[in-house]
């Protein structure tokens, strides 16, 4: 495995509101090497947009507000440092591209401006080279005519452009790191095959290091080198895609997997969701979690909440009975 | 754009004849003295003289002749001798004081632009600035000032704001410093400098758009701060800073400048009230006087050219706004 290039330690970000603390991400723990790309999947609510904002300093606060723990870049702690150190790596080491691209560019600026920003802020470009880089950025990402478009303003570009662009504004200062925060979601079909196949061709050129964000297993059985799950704001399952599609520990994992439409049989209704409701981030269950809406709860899941247990060589997974191979057995993709 | 403006200065043509016609009317039925015998006051004229005046003003002839009349001495093209020609228009003469009504609206149209740019500036600069100074610092002190000041200053009749600052630089000051430091509180020349008559007149006719100014100021930029392409911003490295002036002050300077350009637009058309609480001599207090003395001359010329003023205000407002929103500049809609 490559050099550790970000390595989150605990990380604790919690929400104080009206009606109490949201404990939106509550401690979550992994790493992240150069050129591998993550995959962080969850339903919604449980706390992955939070955790990557939480990186870019970009929660607000109040109301939230770091409970503990620690995210380090190439050493350096993103958490602590200073307003203006992390002004400098934000865009510059570690850059974002979120998830709504109609909404996510300035529409009074024209996208060559917006482009070449990152690159006068971090690199000290001039405006003329900084807008000629642009160019090369809007080629990169395949928009025909670059010279031209850098020109145009937001609204002139359809969704999948817009997130062409956003993709480009992130890798413009050559990242360690980009966090895509379901980057395809507010896209078709056909546009989200285009822009995943993008990232990955940039991923394969530069050497980057990708944070994916999704609830779709498809695009992290895509894309993902390593899985991480998310529940209520804290990890359950962390391994590689290839442990995890074919091995999960976790029952939450399994209904993950269980809810993808399934091709190799003629059931209706191809997706099956988890039931039962995600808890409330406010009063989370005494216990697992997720003890609630397990099929498989037992006494003590109900009083004590497990720990990330190693199950096998970089897979870890926060169930009681993670290695008990009876219950293992009850995996309903075991056969897969 | 100029197919715009062309369809703005179309739309003007119906405007303008509905509020002369309506004017005419109004004059035709309006209750109270003929326009001869107050210019007579206490004396009675000579039926002759009476006779005289009434032809030669048209006041004999029914109301939409005399509509005809106003409106041939206004157009530019005009039929003499039975060929055309080209004069410039024409607004009649005052009955009141038989001066021609072009120059008496020369001489008031002067101090209505002095005062209105003096109180726009005022406008600008203290509305935009509170409002910055209260959506930077939200809840801060010098926010629930601004806040609260706003929403006193809106509920307030300007010819009692007016008042006020005349009793207060004008009368108590001069009384506490002895004589030494206050300002004009009446008529436009005197022992001052000139721009001190402008002072109190100024902020009186700016104080209630100054609060509205800086309280749409305020709510946009708040609500321009919490939208995605900020975030961007922010996620490239941007300084609170620039993500202030560079990202938000023109998304949410539109609708001001909108605001105060046609604030600009009803100060142009005279304020009725400040001019009469100042005795200062615009078109306002031009107007009312001949309202009063029942000088239709006067009031529909006036009327006129403010409306005139008015379009050409909006026009200018409207192609502002092109300039500052890139959406309306080129239309929206997407293309790839
Ligand atoms: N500004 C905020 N104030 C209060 N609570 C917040 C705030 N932002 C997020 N939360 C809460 O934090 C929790 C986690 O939200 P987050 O956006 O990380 O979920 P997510 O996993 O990204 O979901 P999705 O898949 O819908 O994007 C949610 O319960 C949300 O309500
Ligand atoms: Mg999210």
């Amino acid at each position: 495995m490559a050099a550790e290039l970000l390595s989150v330690n605990e990380l604790k970000v919690h929400f104080h509101t009206r009606d109490g603390v949201v404990k939106a991400v509550d401690g979550v723990t992994y790493s992240l090497a150069s050129g591998e790309t993550l995959g962080v999947v969850g339903e919604s609510g449980s706390g992955k947009s939070v955790h990557a904002l939480a990186m870019m300093g970009l929660v607000p606060m109040p109301p939230g507000k770091i409970e503990g723990g620690d995210v380090s870049l190439s050493g350096r702690s993103l958490i602590r440092m200073s307003e203006n150190e992390r002004r400098g790596v934000c865009g510059n080491e570690i850059a974002m591209v979120f998830q709504d691209p109609m909404t996510s560019l300035n529409p009074v600026h024209r996208i060559g401006h917006q482009l070449a920003e990152p690159l006068r802020i971090h690199k000290g470009m001039g405006r003329r080279d900084a807008w000629a880089r642009a160019g090369e950025l809007l080629q990169m990402v395949g928009i025909p005519n670059p010279e031209s478009r850098l020109n145009g303003y937001p609204h002139q570009f359809s969704g999948g452009m817009r997130q062409r662009v956003m993709i480009a504004m992130a890798i413009a200062c050559d990242p360690g790191i980009v966090i895509a925060d379901e980057p395809t979601t507010a896209l078709d079909a056909t546009i989200q095959a285009q822009v995943l196949e993008l990232m990955r061709g940039i991923q394969k050129r530069s050497g980057l290091a990708i944070i994916m964000i999704t609830h779709d297993l498809g695009v992290i059985a895509d894309m993902a080198d390593r899985v991480l799950v998310m529940y209520a704001g804290r990890a359950v399952e962390l391994g590689s895609a290839d442990q995890l599609f074919r091995d999960a520990r976790h029952p939450y994992t399994w209904g993950l997997i269980d809810s993808l439409p399934r091709y190799d049989t003629t059931e209706q209704g191809g997706l099956r969701p988890i039931g039962g409701q995600p808890p409330s981030l406010i009063n989370l269950p005494e216990g697992c979690s997720f003890g609630p809406r397990c099929r498989y709860t037992q006494d003590i899941c109900r009083t004590s909440a497990p720990a990330l247990m190693e199950v096998e060589d970089g897979h870890r997974a926060a169930c009681h009975f993670a290695c008990d191979a009876g219950l293992r057995d009850l995996s309903p993709r075991k056969h897969a | 754009m100029i197919k715009y403006i062309m369809r703005r200065v179309l739309q003007f043509i119906p405007v303008f004849f509905g509020v002369t016609l309506a004017l005419f009317l109004i004059a035709n039925y309006m209750p109270g003295a003929d326009p001869v015998r107050m210019r007579f006051g206490e004396r009675t004229p000579s039926p002759e003289v009476k006779e005289q005046l009434v032809k030669q003003y048209g006041l004999d002839r029914p109301w939409y002749e005399q509509y005809g009349r106003y409106i041939a001495g206004l157009s530019p093209v005009k039929v003499t001798d039975g060929s055309l020609g080209i004069a410039s228009p024409d607004l009649g003469t005052s009955i009141y004081t038989g001066r021609r009504v072009s120059a008496i609206l020369g001489e008031a149209y002067p101090y209505t632009i002095r005062l209105a740019l003096l109180a726009i500036v005022i406008e600008a600069v203290f509305g935009i600035g509170a409002g910055i100074i209260s959506a930077v610092k939200q809840y801060s002190f010098w926010d629930v000032i601004v806040t609260l000041s706003t929403s006193v200053l809106v509920s307030l009749p300007v010819f009692w704001v007016g008042m006020m600052l005349q009793w207060f630089f004008g009368i108590w000051m001069k009384e506490a410093t002895g004589g030494v430091l206050y300002l004009p509180i009446s008529g436009t020349s005197g022992i001052f400098p000139s721009v001190a008559y402008m002072i109190l007149p100024a902020i009186t006719l700016a104080s209630v758009s100054t609060a509205y100014a800086a309280r749409i100021t305020r709510s946009q930029l708040l609500e321009v701060m919490g939208q995605d392409y900020i975030r961007t911003a922010r996620a490239k490295g941007v300084s609170e800073r620039g993500v202030l002036w560079g990202h938000a002050l023109k998304n949410a300077l539109i609708p001001v400048v909108t605001f105060i350009g046609l604030d600009l637009g009803a100060m142009l058309a005279g304020a009725v009230l400040t001019e009469a609480v100042f005795n200062w001599p615009g078109i306002g207090f031009t107007i009312a006087r001949a309202i009063a003395q029942r000088d239709f001359p006067i009031v529909f010329g006036g009327v006129t050219v403010m409306l005139f003023a008015v379009m050409i205000i909006n026009l200018l407002v409207d192609v502002s706004y092109a300039l500052l929103d890139p959406r309306i500049r080129y239309g929206v809609g997407a293309d790839e």
